[in-house]
Formats: C-alpha cells, sequence, structure tokens
C-alpha cells in the first residue's frame, strides 16, 4: 500500500519515506507535550457531586483533590452548606459557586486560596488600582497555533478583546485577581487566572455538539448561537451509505425534509420538498449551492431522457457524494432570508471537503457490493391469468378470437415466466473506489482526491451508470494571516447508458404465458405465427424496448475560489467567484430492429441531445466583527451578480442506412434540428447585509435583508425586497436556571420572522413568446416551421413570496448529553403565480399572473440526540427527528369559477385529490358502484357532484431514527426511516382486468362471477362496456391505500483493525466495513415500493457493499 | 479611537455606494436580451425566416385544425343544406336543431380571436420591423392584413356585432365593448384594401422570394376575392362587381377547370387553398365528409337533406361527381364528394382544401350585376357556372342542366343565382348559412327546414345569429348585457 501511494508523488524515491518518519515524530513529540500540558491542568480540576455539603468539607475536597490550602476566617461561612455539582471544574469555576451571594471574594496565591470580604472601600479601590496588571497571551489550538478572533474577557467586569490574527491578545489595566473568560466558536470557553505573561492558552476542541460549526448562508455559527432553524448533516453520515446522489444520503436523517427517489434508476429525479410545498403552480424545489455557487438541481429539458427518467435527472449525482464535507438544510426565514427571492422553499448547502492543517495523509477508501429492487408486485401466475382472460371473454358475450393469442392455444397455456425476476430482477453492481490526499502547513492547506463509482441496473441487459471525478481544494493564508484565499474545484465525468423505457411496466403487465424474449438466434422474438408468418403474435415483447437504448454524457464542473483580505482587525472584504458549467450530451437509438420484421419501411432514428448549463457568480461582500463590553457584533454586507445562460440542442435523425450507424449523426438521411432548441439567459442580482449582535452570549438579535433583482420578472417589477428577524435567548445561561435547574445545561429560545420569495418560473414569462404550431404537423406548410404566439405577456410578473415564522427551543439536559430540539413552523405563500381568466377575446382566455392565492405550510419539528452510554469502550448514541407537516389552502379567490376548482378545496390541503365513494360491486350486476352526494347508490356518478372523498396525498408524518454503537474498535450505525402517508394502489389493476395480454395484481381474483357475489372488484369483462365502470373505479378512493412504510434505511457496520497490527506496516488506520440501504421494508402498501408511489417505475433499490478505508 | 473612525467612515461609504449604484447598475445587469431560440415579440419580426414562420404559423394551424371543416359543418348544419346523422353529438346537435345556447360548448368565438390575436401580433411587429428584407416585410403585413379582415369577416357574420380588438395588449383590450358590424364590416375594408396595395398577384414559396405553383399563401388576389365577398354582402354591389371581375379577367391565373378537377391541388380555379400538412388526409373536408367502408358514424356524422339534392337539375354534373351515396340498412345517406381523398398522406397529397375559388366570384359578380340591373351580364356569369356542371347531351337526356334564360325578373334572377350558390357550394365555409342571413331569407326557409330537423321545433328569428359565450361575458366589463337578443 506504501509503495502504492508513493508512485503518485513526482519526488526521488527514499525521500518521502524520511519525510513521513520525520512528520510523525513531530506528531509524536507534539503529543508527549500536549499530555504533559493537560496533566498539568488537570492537577487543579475538582470533581464533587453531593447535595447539602458543608463548605468546610467542600474545602477539604478541594485540597484533597488538587493540594490547595484554603485561608479564611470567617467561621460562620463554613458551615454553609451548598449542593456540589462539579464535573471536572477548574478550581476557579468552584470557588465562583462557593463564594457566589455570600459577599466574599477569594483570590488565588501560589499554592493558597485566600477567601475575604468583598472590598467596596475607597481604600480596596486604589489597591485593586494598584494591583492592576497588563496581560498578555496567546490563545492557541490543541496544534499550537494561533487562533485569531478568539475572545478573552474579564470575568465579572465586561472588559473584553479579540485576538488578533496570530492569536495574540493584550489587556490593559486587569485586576490581578481578575480571572479571563477566553472563548471561541468551536471551542471550550476556558478561564483562567490573570497574570502578566499568560503564554500560551490552549483551547480544546468543543466535543459539545451545540459547538460543531454550522455553515450558513455567506458564513458560520453554532448551533449554541444560532437563531435559525437549520438541519446539518456530516459528511461522515453520507459516507456511511453506499449510494450515487447524496440527496438520497438525507433521507429520514432530516426534519422537516421530505425526499422521494422517484425511481431507482441511476440519475433520476428526487423530489426535496422543505417544509411542504408553498407554490400552486411554480418550482418548489429548494435553493442549493455548493461552496456558496447556486447550483441548478434539475437537468434541462431536452425531451429526450423523459421518457426513462421520471424527469430530466437530479444534478446532484453529479457531485461525488464522498467529497462532501457537510450539508446544511436552511429552513426559517433567519437563514433563507438573505437568499431572497431564490430561498421560499428553503436552501441546501453544500460544503465540499477542505484540506486541513497537519502531515500529510492519504486516503483509500473502496467498496463494492450490489443491488435489488425493495419490493415486487404479486400478480397473477399463468393459470389464474388464463382463467381470467377466458372468463372476461366469456363475460363479453364473445368467443375465444383468432387475436386471442395467449388463450387461442398460439402461446402456450402452460408456459409461466415471472417477467418481474426477468426484467427488472437481475442484481446490480456497485462499487466505489475514492482516493484522497491532504494536509498542509498553518499558511497553506491542501485536498485532492479521486473517486470512481460504478452501478450497474437491475434490467435486464448491460447497462451501467459511471462516474469518475477529481476533487481539489487550496487554501492559504498570507504570512501576515491578512490575505487569504481558498480555492476548489470538482470535475466530475458521467456516463450513464440506460434502455429507453423503464422495464418495470412491462414487467407487471407482460402476460405470465407470453413467449420468450428472443429466439435462439439472438433477435427479437415477435412469435409469428405459424401458418401465417407475417402476422406476429408478441408485439408487445420488451425485448424491443431494449434495442433502443439511452445514452448520456455529463460533466460537471464546479469551481469557486473565495480571495479576501484583512483591511482592520474585524474588518475584512472578501469576494466569492463561482462558476459551475454543466453539459449533458444525450444519444436515443432506435434502430430497426426494434420494430417488428413486418414493417418493411425505414423507420430507424436516433435523437441528439446537447444540453448546457453555464453559470458564474460574483459575490463581493464586507464583514466587520467587533466584540466590545456592550455585545459582539457581526456585520456583513454584500452584492451579487449571477449569471447563467442556458441551451438546449436537440436534433432528430431518421432514414438511417443501418443500425449500426444510429450513434453517427452524419449518417442520418433526414434530420431536423429543431426539435426542443432552447437557449435562455437568466441574470440576477442582489444587494444583501446581515446584522447579528448577541450579548453576554445569552441574548442574540440577527437582522437580514436583501434587495433582489431577477430577469424572470416583467420590466414593471424587477426588483423586490425580503428581510428576517431572528431572536434568541439562551435562558440556559442565566443564572436562575443556572441554580435551580442544574439537570438542564443548555436552554435556548428562539423565534425567526421574515419574507422569502420564489422566483422558480420559466424564463421569459414577461415577453409574448411564440411556439412551434407543430401539433400535427408532420409535413411543414411550405417546408416552414409555423410559429404561433403562445400566450399572453405580463411585465408586471413579480415573486411569489411566503412569509415564514418560526419558534424553536433548544434544551440540553446532563451536560449536553441529551440534546433536543422543537421547531414550529408556519409558512404562508402569497402572491401565487397563476393562469388567470381574461376575456378570449383578447387573444387567450388566461393570463400568467401574481393573484393573492393563500397557502399556508406549517407544522412541529422534532429532534432528539442523546449518549446514553459513553465509556471508554463502548459508546451508545441515538438521534431522532420526527415531522408533522400540514398545508392547506387559505385562500383562492373565485376558486368556484375557475378550473381549479376540480384540485383544491378552501381550508384543505393543497395535496388532495376528489375522489367518488366506492359502495362496492353490485351483487346482481357485478358492476362497481359509488355514492352520489346526496347518499343515493349510482354506477354513473356525476364528476361534477358527486366527487365526494377527499383524500389527501403527501406525507402526513415522517421521521428517522439513528443509532450508533461503537465497541472496541466495531462500529455499528443503523437508520430507521419512517413515513405516513396515502398512496395510490394498483388494486384496479392495468388497464381493463380481462383485456388482451395484460397481466394482472392478484387483487382481481376477488372478482364477481355470479349473481349474489359480495366482491371487490367488478366482474373482468374483454369489451369496453366495462371500461367507464373501471376507470371510475381508479377516480374512487377505494383506489387508495396506506402507503407509509417503515425502512431500514441504512445500516453500517465496521471493524478499526488495532493499531499495533497497522504500525508494523506504517498504516494509520485500516476499517474494513459493511454497509447497507435500503435493506428492509415494514409496509402495509401491497403493491412495489410505497415510496414513490409509481407501481409502474422502478423501486428504490436495496443495497448491501463491503469495503475497505485505509489511512497513511 | 481614528482607526475606529475610518472604519466608521469606509463601511458608511460603502454602504452608500452600493445602495445607491444597485438599483441601476444592477437594472442594467438584470435586463436580458430575448432569447435567440425562445422566440418572442421582441424578436420574431427581426429576421426574415421568423417573420415567414409566425404568419406560415397561422396557415398551418388552419390546415392542421381544419378551420375549413369547422367553418363548413356547424352553419351549414344550422341552415338548410347539412342533416345530422349521429344524434348523440351533444355538440352538433345544438348547431343542427338551432338550439344554441350561451353556454354550448363549441363556439367560434375563442378560435377566430386567437388567429386575430396572431396576426394583431404580426401587424404590430411588422410595422415595427426594421431588419427585414423590404419586399419580404411588405408582403407578410399585407398577407397580415387579409388574415385579419379574413377572420372578422367569419365573426361578424356568426355574431353580428363583436368588440373590435386590434392590439394584442390585454390590458387595453380586455375592456372593450361590442362593435357594430357595420365597423366590423368597415375594418375588414380597410385590412383588406391595406392588404392588396402591399401584396401582388403571385404565389409565393416559403421563402417568400421565389414564386410557386403551390397556391398556398393569398396574395393580392384573395384579397380581393374577399373584398368581393365584403362588398356583396353589405350591399355596395357596383364595389363587388369590380372586384370579382378584376379576378374574374385574370385568365391567364384563374380559369373555370373541369368538374372534375376543382378540388385537385393547385387547380386553375383556386385563389386560395391551405396546404395538407397532416400524416392521414389531405383535406379535413374529405377525411370527415366521406365516410369509411361502415357509412355514416360518429366520426363522419354528415349526410345531405334530400331538400338540397332536389335543387339538383337534371344533368347536372355536381350531382354526380359532389355528391356520393352509401347505402346502409336501405336507407341512402348522400354526402359531400367534392374532396375524394378521406386519408391520404399529405407527402402524397393530391388535394388542398380551398378557402377562395373562381366560381364564387362568377356568383358574386353575377348577384351583383342582377341587382344593379344588369340581369343579362348577370344570367350571363350564372350560366358559366351552369355549362361547366353540364353533362353530355344523351338521347335520354336532351337538355341537360339548361341555361338560365335572361328574360326574367330581377327577383327571378336573384332567386336563381341563390340556388345556385347552394348546388356550387354547398358544404364549403358556411355559405349557405351566410346567404340565407343577408338575403333575408333566413325566416321563410327556416320556418320550413327546422321542423325537419327537430319535431315540433319553432323558428325564432334570433336564431339566425350564434350566441356570445356566456364564460365571456362574465369574465368581460365590456360585455354586459351585450348578449346576442333571444340567448
Amino acid at each position: 500500500m506504501y509503495k502504492i501511494i508513493l508512485k503518485n508523488f513526482c519526488v526521488p524515491p527514499g525521500y518521502i519515506p524520511k519525510l513521513l518518519l520525520v512528520m510523525k515524530l513531530t506528531t509524536f513529540i507534539l503529543l508527549i507535550s500536549l499530555m504533559q500540558v493537560s496533566a498539568a491542568t488537570f492537577g487543579q480540576r475538582v470533581t464533587l457531586k453531593q447535595n447539602n455539603l458543608t463548605i468546610d468539607k467542600v474545602f477539604r475536597e478541594i485540597r484533597k483533590q488538587t493540594g490547595y490550602d484554603v485561608l479564611m476566617g470567617y467561621g460562620d461561612f463554613k458551615a454553609s452548606k451548598i449542593n456540589a455539582n462539579f464535573d471536572n471544574a477548574s478550581l476557579t469555576e468552584v470557588m465562583d459557586v462557593i463564594v457566589k451571594n455570600t459577599g466574599l471574594t477569594y483570590s488565588i496565591e501560589e499554592k493558597t486560596i485566600v477567601i475575604k470580604r468583598k472590598s467596596g472601600s475607597f481604600l480596596d479601590e486604589i489597591s485593586d488600582r494598584l494591583n492592576a496588571i497588563d496581560v498578555h497571551g496567546r490563545v492557541v489550538d490543541a496544534g499550537g497555533r494561533g487562533l485569531p478572533g478568539a475572545s478573552v474577557s474579564v470575568k465579572g467586569k465586561g472588559k473584553s478583546v479579540s485576538t488578533d490574527a496570530n492569536g495574540n491578545f493584550y489587556l490593559k489595566a486587569v485586576d490581578e485577581d481578575a480571572v479571563l473568560v477566553v472563548s471561541f466558536i468551536g471551542y471550550v470557553t476556558q478561564e483562567i487566572k490573570a497574570a502578566k505573561e499568560l503564554g500560551d492558552v490552549m483551547l480544546e476542541v468543543s466535543l459539545s455538539k451545540l459547538d460543531e460549526v454550522q455553515v450558513i448562508a455567506y458564513g458560520t455559527t453554532t448551533r449554541r448561537l444560532s437563531t435559525s432553524n437549520i438541519s446539518s448533516i456530516k459528511g461522515d453520515e453520507i459516507a456511511k451509505q453506499p449510494i450515487s446522489n447524496l440527496l438520497l444520503g438525507l433521507q429520514g436523517r432530516v426534519s422537516g425534509m421530505t425526499l422521494t427517489q422517484s425511481s431507482g434508476i441511476p440519475g433520476a429525479d428526487v423530489k426535496v420538498r422543505i417544509q411542504g410545498e408553498n407554490s400552486l403552480a411554480n418550482g418548489n424545489e429548494a435553493f442549493y449551492v455548493i461552496d456558496g455557487v447556486p447550483y441548478m438541481p434539475q437537468n434541462l429539458y431536452s425531451g429526450i431522457s423523459q421518457q426513462v427518467m421520471t424527469g430530466t435527472g437530479s444534478t446532484l449525482s453529479f457531485l461525488n457524494p464522498t467529497d462532501v464535507e457537510s450539508i446544511e438544510i436552511l429552513k426559517d426565514a433567519d437563514a433563507t432570508a438573505i437568499y431572497g427571492s431564490r430561498a421560499a422553499n428553503g436552501a441546501i448547502l453544500i460544503t465540499t471537503k477542505k484540506g486541513r492543517v497537519g502531515t500529510t495523509k492519504g486516503d483509500l477508501n473502496i467498496q463494492s457490493g450490489f443491488g435489488e429492487i425493495t419490493k415486487r408486485m404479486k400478480l397473477l401466475n399463468t393459470e389464474q391469468f388464463v382463467q381470467i382472460r377466458r372468463e372476461a371473454i366469456k363475460n363479453a358475450g364473445g368467443t375465444v378470437s383468432a387475436t386471442d393469442y395467449d388463450v387461442n392455444g398460439t402461446w402456450d397455456e402452460h408456459r409461466f415466466t415471472d417477467w418481474q425476476e426477468i426484467l427488472i430482477g437481475n442484481t446490480s453492481r456497485f462499487t466505489n473506489a475514492q482516493g484522497s490526499i491532504s494536509g498542509g502547513s498553518e499558511k497553506t492547506q491542501f485536498l485532492a482526491g479521486i473517486g470512481y463509482i460504478r452501478e450497474t441496473s437491475v434490467f435486464f441487459g448491460d447497462f451501467s451508470d459511471i462516474k469518475g471525478n477529481v476533487h481539489l481544494n487550496i487554501n492559504h493564508k498570507s504570512k501576515n494571516n491578512k490575505f487569504n484565499f481558498t480555492i476548489s474545484s470538482n470535475y466530475l465525468q458521467d456516463a450513464n447508458k440506460l434502455p429507453t423505457t423503464d422495464l418495470t411496466s412491462a414487467a407487471i403487465i407482460t402476460a405470465p404465458n407470453a413467449p420468450a424474449l428472443y429466439n435462439a438466434d439472438g433477435t427479437v422474438n415477435w412469435q409469428p405465427l405459424t401458418s401465417s408468418p407475417n402476422t406476429i403474435t408478441f408485439t408487445t415483447n420488451p425485448a424491443a424496448g431494449l434495442e433502443r437504448n439511452y445514452k448520456a454524457n455529463t460533466s460537471n464542473l464546479l469551481g469557486n475560489m473565495v480571495v479576501g483580505y484583512e483591511i482592520f482587525p474585524g474588518l475584512n472584504v472578501k469576494s466569492n467567484f463561482g462558476y459551475n458549467k454543466l453539459e449533458t450530451e444525450e444519444i436515443y437509438t432506435n434502430p430497426q430492429t426494434s420494430y417488428q420484421p413486418t414493417i418493411k419501411t425505414n423507420r430507424r432514428s436516433a435523437q441528439y441531445g446537447t444540453k448546457k448549463n453555464d453559470s458564474w457568480i460574483i459575490e463581493p461582500q464586507i464583514t466587520y466583527s467587533r466584540k466590545t463590553s456592550f455585545g459582539n457584533i457581526d456585520a456583513i454586507i454584500g452584492s451579487s451578480f449571477q449569471s447563467t445562460n442556458n441551451s438546449v440542442t436537440a436534433i432528430d435523425g431518421s432514414n438511417y442506412a443501418n443500425d449500426a450507424q444510429l450513434e453517427n449523426i452524419n449518417a442520418a438521411g433526414t434530420i431536423v434540428t429543431n426539435i426542443n432548441t432552447m437557449k435562455s439567459e437568466y441574470r440576477y442580482s442582489a444587494l444583501f447585509g446581515r446584522i447579528n449582535y448577541q450579548y453576554l452570549e445569552k441574548y442574540v438579535l440577527n437582522l437580514t435583508a436583501r434587495r433582489d433583482g431577477s430577469s424572470r420578472f416583467g420590466s414593471e417589477n424587477l426588483f423586490h425586497s425580503f428581510y428576517s428577524v431572528g431572536a434568541a435567548w439562551i435562558f440556559g445561561d442565566e443564572s436562575l436556571v443556572k441554580d435551580k435547574l442544574k439537570w438542564l445545561s443548555f436552554g435556548k429560545l428562539r423565534v425567526t420572522y421574515g419574507t422569502t420569495g420564489n422566483d422558480q418560473i420559466p424564463n421569459y414569462q414577461f415577453l409574448n413568446l411564440y411556439d412551434k404550431s407543430d401539433v400535427g404537423v408532420v409535413y411543414p406548410y411550405q417546408q416552414i416551421i409555423g410559429i404561433l404566439p403562445t400566450g399572453h405577456s405580463n411585465p408586471y410578473l413579480q415573486w411569489e413570496e411566503t412569509k415564514k415564522l418560526n419558534l424553536g427551543i433548544d434544551l440540553g439536559f446532563f451536560n449536553d448529553r441529551l440534546l433536543t430540539n422543537i421547531n414550529y413552523y408556519q409558512n404562508r405563500s402569497s402572491n401565487q403565480l397563476l393562469s388567470y381568466g381574461l376575456p378570449s377575446f383578447t387573444g387567450f382566455g388566461l393570463v400568467y399572473q401574481n393573484i393573492p392565492a393563500l397557502v399556508q405550510n406549517n407544522g412541529w419539528e422534532f429532534i432528539v440526540e442523546s449518549t446514553p452510554i459513553s465509556k471508554r469502550n463502548f459508546k451508545w448514541s441515538i438521534g431522532a427527528n420526527f415531522t408533522v407537516p400540514k398545508t392547506i389552502l387559505l385562500n383562492y379567490p373565485n376558486l368556484e369559477e375557475s378550473p381549479a376548482r376540480d384540485n383544491y378545496i378552501i381550508g384543505k390541503s393543497t395535496k388532495i385529490i376528489k375522489l367518488y365513494e366506492m359502495n362496492g360491486v353490485n351483487k346482481e350486476t357485478g358492476f362497481y358502484e359509488f355514492k352520489a352526494f346526496d347518499g343515493t347508490i349510482t354506477s354513473t356518478p356525476s364528476p361534477e357532484t358527486d366527487r365526494t372523498m377527499v383524500v389527501t396525498l403527501g406525507p402526513t408524518m415522517y421521521g428517522g431514527l439513528n443509532n450508533s454503537f461503537s465497541f472496541k474498535n466495531l462500529e455499528l450505525d443503523f437508520l430507521i426511516q419512517y413515513v405516513n402517508q396515502t398512496g395510490v394502489n394498483y388494486k384496479f389493476g392495468s388497464s381493463y382486468p380481462g383485456i388482451f395480454k395484460t397481466n394482472q395484481p392478484i387483487d382481481i381474483l376477488d372478482r364477481w362471477q355470479n349473481i349474489g357475489d359480495d366482491k371487490s372488484i367488478q366482474k373482468v369483462n374483454s369489451s369496453a362496456t366495462s371500461f367507464a365502470s373501471f376507470n371510475l373505479a381508479k377516480q374512487s378512493d377505494a383506489a387508495y391505500s396506506d402507503a407509509s412504510f417503515l425502512r431500514l434505511k441504512n445500516v453500517s457496520f465496521s471493524y478499526n483493525l488495532p493499531s499495533k497490527w497497522l504500525e508494523k506496516v506504517r498504516i494509520k488506520t485500516l476499517r474494513l466495513f459493511i454497509q447497507g440501504q435500503n435493506l428492509l421494508t415494514l409496509t402495509k402498501y401491497k403493491w412495489g415500493d410505497p415510496e414513490s408511489g409509481l407501481p409502474s417505475g422502478l423501486p428504490p433499490l436495496k443495497v448491501l457493499t463491503t469495503g475497505l478505508h485505509l489511512t497513511l | 479611537m481614528k482607526s475606529y473612525q475610518k472604519i466608521v467612515k469606509v463601511v458608511t461609504a460603502t454602504i452608500f455606494i452600493l445602495f445607491s449604484t444597485s438599483n441601476w447598475c444592477c437594472k442594467k445587469f438584470i435586463e436580458v436580451e430575448a432569447p435567440s431560440t425562445s422566440i418572442n415579440q421582441e424578436n420574431v419580426f427581426t429576421n426574415d425566416s421568423y417573420a415567414i414562420s409566425a404568419i406560415t404559423g397561422i396557415y398551418a394551424k388552419m390546415s392542421t385544425t381544419g378551420i375549413s371543416l369547422k367553418l363548413s359543418v356547424y352553419p351549414e348544419l344550422s341552415a338548410d343544406n347539412l342533416s345530422l346523422f349521429d344524434l348523440n353529438n351533444t355538440d352538433a346537435i345544438l348547431f343542427y336543431q338551432n338550439q344554441l345556447n350561451s353556454s354550448s360548448g363549441v363556439t367560434f368565438w375563442a378560435d377566430l380571436y386567437a388567429y386575430i390575436y396572431s396576426t394583431n401580433a404580426a401587424i404590430e411587429g411588422l410595422s415595427k420591423a426594421t431588419a427585414l428584407t423590404g419586399n419580404v416585410q411588405k408582403r407578410l403585413l399585407g398577407e397580415a392584413y387579409f388574415l385579419r379582415g379574413f377572420f372578422y369577416f367569419y365573426l361578424a357574420n356568426f355574431y353580428n356585432n363583436v368588440p373590435l380588438v386590434l392590439t394584442t395588449d390585454y390590458s387595453k383590450s380586455s375592456s372593450l365593448g361590442v362593435s357594430s358590424s357595420d365597423a366590423i364590416y368597415a375594418q375588414i375594408v380597410q385590412d383588406l384594401t391595406e392588404s392588396k396595395k402591399l401584396l401582388d398577384n403571385s404565389f409565393l414559396d416559403g421563402t417568400l422570394l421565389k414564386t410557386t405553383v403551390e397556391r398556398v399563401r393569398p396574395n393580392a388576389m384573395s384579397a380581393t376575392a374577399l373584398l368581393a365577398r365584403v362588398y356583396l354582402y353589405t350591399k355596395n354591389y357596383p364595389k363587388a362587381e369590380e372586384e370579382a371581375t378584376t379576378l374574374i379577367d385574370h385568365n391567364e391565373l384563374f380559369t373555370l377547370t373541369d368538374i372534375n378537377n376543382v378540388f385537385i391541388k393547385n387547380s386553375n380555379e383556386t385563389i386560395w387553398s391551405l396546404q395538407a400538412v397532416g400524416d392521414y388526409y389531405n383535406t379535413a373536408e374529405g377525411y370527415f365528409f366521406n365516410y369509411s367502408d361502415a357509412g355514416p358514424d360518429p366520426f363522419s356524422y354528415t349526410y345531405l337533406p334530400d331538400d338540397l339534392i332536389d335543387q339538383f337539375e337534371k344533368g347536372d354534373l355536381r350531382k354526380d361527381f359532389w355528391i356520393n351515396t352509401f347505402q346502409k340498412q336501405n336507407i341512402s345517406y348522400p354526402h359531400p364528394y367534392k374532396y375524394k381523398v378521406k386519408e391520404g398522406d399529405a407527402a402524397s397529397a393530391t388535394e388542398y382544401s380551398i378557402v377562395f375559388r373562381l366560381a364564387e366570384q362568377y356568383l358574386i359578380r353575377a348577384e351583383a350585376r342582377i341587382r344593379q340591373g344588369n340581369i343579362l351580364g348577370g344570367i350571363d356569369d350564372l350560366n358559366k357556372i351552369r355549362k361547366r356542371a353540364r353533362a353530355q347531351i344523351t338521347p335520354d337526356m336532351p337538355n341537360p342542366l339548361p341555361d338560365v334564360i335572361s328574360t326574367i325578373s330581377e327577383e327571378t334572377a336573384i332567386d336563381a343565382v341563390l340556388r345556385e350558390r347552394r348546388t356550387e357550394l354547398f358544404a364549403e365555409w358556411g355559405n349557405r348559412w351566410f346567404d340565407l342571413r343577408r338575403t333575408g331569407k333566413i325566416d321563410d326557409v327556416m320556418t320550413l327546414a327546422l321542423p325537419l330537423k327537430r319535431q315540433g321545433g319553432v323558428w325564432k328569428n334570433y336564431m339566425a345569429l350564434y350566441p356570445i359565450p356566456q364564460n365571456e361575458i362574465n369574465q368581460s366589463p365590456g360585455l354586459k348585457g351585450k348578449q346576442n337578443p333571444g340567448y
């Protein structure tokens, strides 16, 4: 292993081992010295837990534990009692508690603590002055590096300074007895007695989750001080999952966010919704930002990919999940208002991995495994199928006809094929290999990574999705620390080869006694009649679809640079420069072999698409931060300029001479170039600012404002302003709470309110657009592609606006070993962009305009995190999140007169569907019957009045439960996901049961056969007389059922090889692991996988991999 | 302290500069050019190819949506020229039995106004265009004016008083009230006159630079043809005669062709036709009026009434060549057979749907001349049409379809012309319904015809106009109380 890594270095052999050895030695020495430091401080720490303890006893304990004597002359004080609760507390902490509210004070001199009365006299003041000293010191981290911007204050005096770029600080005129409080975000706050030369004050990294750095828009904060509703997912959690789209790694882990995988096809759409859907008719996508660069989550539309993907494809699959350091989900207005018009649906910030200070280390992570679909549908077997078919023909009053090949003897009536097994039941392979080198000095750090992911499909045939990527990051600071820059870039290339249609549908509907897919010679088996070779019987052979291929080659380049300069301490100017180029080339081939041999005309065709998204952003900013005795201020003001150019070129070729040339556009006899060709430009600019004010680290106020201009809107409404106010009260630090509620280690109340906008409307809506008038036009009029206006333009178009209110309470118990987090949110979206009626003599009966329809999303989010057991050899931590969302349509002007009345009811969810009430199958006639609005029973309900049942789609509750166990070198993680929802079922079968050749779910067996039967399915019938009734049943409440599920989403089990073994082979760590995704699903839903709710789409895959992670 | 003040100054200045400059600089920044591929009002008339596409799109839409059929079948059903086979057709039966109401499903209103919007957009764009080839711009503008006149002609004839919309700006047009049919006609005449000025007599191809044998773009003659009709309808007989004469005199372009070749594509009789563009029929009329092997059905749901068949005199070839009869369960279903092709690919099309043809111009001139007292001249024109339809003399039929004698009264002569219009122009563009209305004969004719279509049906004069859709009245303050009387 060692040798392999070496070959990658372009340095003379022999040099590197030495270098590594030196580095290791340095680390060792550093570690030893650190241990000594902590040993020295250990002696001043006190652990004492007992209620009702006399001061005297406390002092004795202190002496025992620290060796410090206490000098005092106040006898009655000695007998007073306190409740001692010190866990490894520093001496000063203990003494502070003891003398609190006693009128006494203390000083520590040499190894003695002197207790005296608080001096209030003039003389004492004088003596204080005389005792005043100037303190100098340096705040450093565990590695001895200076921490710039750390806060040093004099306890109880309010005097405070920040450290400079090297971590140095200088405090004038400090009382000799004073205690200094040294704090820095992400580190444990330390108290230290003042002295003239303090030397290095080392801060330890805080292990409390509350102090983890949290990325926010244009900055960072911690959970302790944040006012917002933000969820953070660490890259480690993503890395534990065998996935190729990082979004899938968030499923079940984030409160207030739903993720639905639309299909198990690699690269398919993932529907992400943060706190529900705000917009009735427009985009509900979150705003994605990767390292400060806005990112388009859905690929462009060319019309070519639509048939196999359920949409245009998720572009987040073009970022390697392994490169992710953290993902932040910004939900409330406080967190998102700074993104103004684009963040009404929340924001997802993705931060990629950065180089870190330390010795150069190499990482190698390889895993490989397999996947298969989570669930199959129960379908009729051949015997049942044939029986249903015969019955349907009989019920239709007919006889088995010459074209009923499945039951007239043409096809073998005893042949059985499990098409789900053949077409979608294959085992996919998943391989993921990642390597990286990182390290750096205090001034310059780097990270270089390379990755490869290959995923094959569960489809019959040779299909795969292969990604290769490189990731590079360099951070640099100038010698004086004033200038800094960061540059990151990700490049990923993806080759995705798929069939042109999702075979799942064919797997479900192909007759179980249908003939084999292929002939012996490998050609598609159309099963011609022996008596008439020109008549083919297997017209729907799915193998025809497999002849047609879809290939997409995507390259994604993400680059960003941040350059900053510190003008004065606290005042920085910086600018982001971001660039993203996402380019997809698609080919769809349609060879002659996919057509029946009886078709002699040349039907070969191919479509070629090129989709380009080119985007740049520049965001100059000024930040100012200052710590004063009346509070800390952090302010930022910045502006944003973004330009996005999209283009799609789609070309349709036909009349090829042979199938082999389909991928060569030059071989096309006929070329039509303007299928869905599109070019658009989107420009965006903004001015934004935020002021964060903290007082005593207990009261936090956060004000945000943004003024946005977007090219998507009409000339009359180009600009709009957004704002938010957030406040937090860390009441857990109030002395009253500290004294009375000892078990409460942290408590914070938050309230935020603000406005955000949604500009996810198509570009150029304000223009009078023309479109091809090509419906039905096969031979263009005079060879000219005609165009026609598509609708009215509206120069007054403006943003949909969402007003968000968020109330939150964060609590920590037992020294933050149990953390809870509760949020209530209420988002109201108005100014909905909808089509609105006009007299049609104006040209069009509708105009796209803002109307005051009001949608409310509200709900509760609960999060609990705990580490119930934390022993040296055994650790158990648990995290749970749970969300109860609700969406209501509060207002919709003139709903009753608008066509939207079919879809909405005021006061109900916006995701309702109006359905007939199924009354079962009439025992006499064998047809479905429904309850009309007046309670009467009818077989022909009216769509206007009788759709009385209202079913709400989408999740009504969801959550996740994550458990982590570590025992010595073993680690086990698992995540359980829960979703409560209603989905469409497949009970009434595909098309019409009994119709030629379509297989059906086993539910159909419960069909009506004879007068008097009480059944759930009406009589099967091969003629059109039953169609209307079946259609009505599919629009009834009976066609919807509980699609809730409980899923073992992720399991990760790993073993770290003991380091003493590894030392011999000079390996730092070696971890072997097993990872699984979607391993087990519990659900009442009987038809396929409950997640996507589309029985005809490929379910998500369950994947199991094994691998190793090696660090050098 | 000094550095502190400096900071404050720098920050204040920056904030001030940012805020004060952001609106104008950002406005410039975010104003994007119209995209070159998504075509819009801003850029469509900036190059010849798009501009041609914008007008050609109108023809393509007319052809592919079968406007000829819609404007032929429904008014013919309303009149006495077509019978309804499928009485379950809830749309057609309202026309057929003269029972339209303001919420009937099928209406011409929105369709025609959508076309008018396209022409208005084109006129606005072309009038302002600066980058187009001069001749192309002129030609397209002429076509646009012609088309606007064409569509308003149908609106005025179905609804009488309608809003006169000459702009694409809905904020201006949505509050319009109705204009009198006189005003509408005045606009039509103005548009057509303008159009005639801008166009010439050549038939051009899709480049608008080369001539072609394809008679699928309107030219000055199309505008003339419609003007002749408009003048006839508005009783300006001298003008009607003048315009019709212009056309008839252009015999190098237009001649009355053999009865069998009239509806062949680009026939010499064609003044303007719509090119076939689909892959399963040539003309919507051919596809609809001709039956499948099973005869009339819910898709080809009309046949010709006995009353019309009876109008054909002995030896009238039009009865033999333009009507076909299907026997179904011992009942005869005669149906229009002007267009012979039912199904067929447009690539090999032999027929185009004819909008204007020469025969109508002869009939217009005949009527105009008679109305001006020139009965001799009028009957002469009439006889030209009859001559073309005349069968060969056979022993059985020594005098097939004889000439109309010219020594008759004006009234008799007009009746002869109207009957000739019926036998010549049946199943074409609603001519019968409009003739009945404009000549004031509608009450007499329909009082007799309606009970045949609807048992016990009583004709009321208001039925001569179609109702304005109620939705439209609801949406627009200007139309309140402007519904055609009786609805």
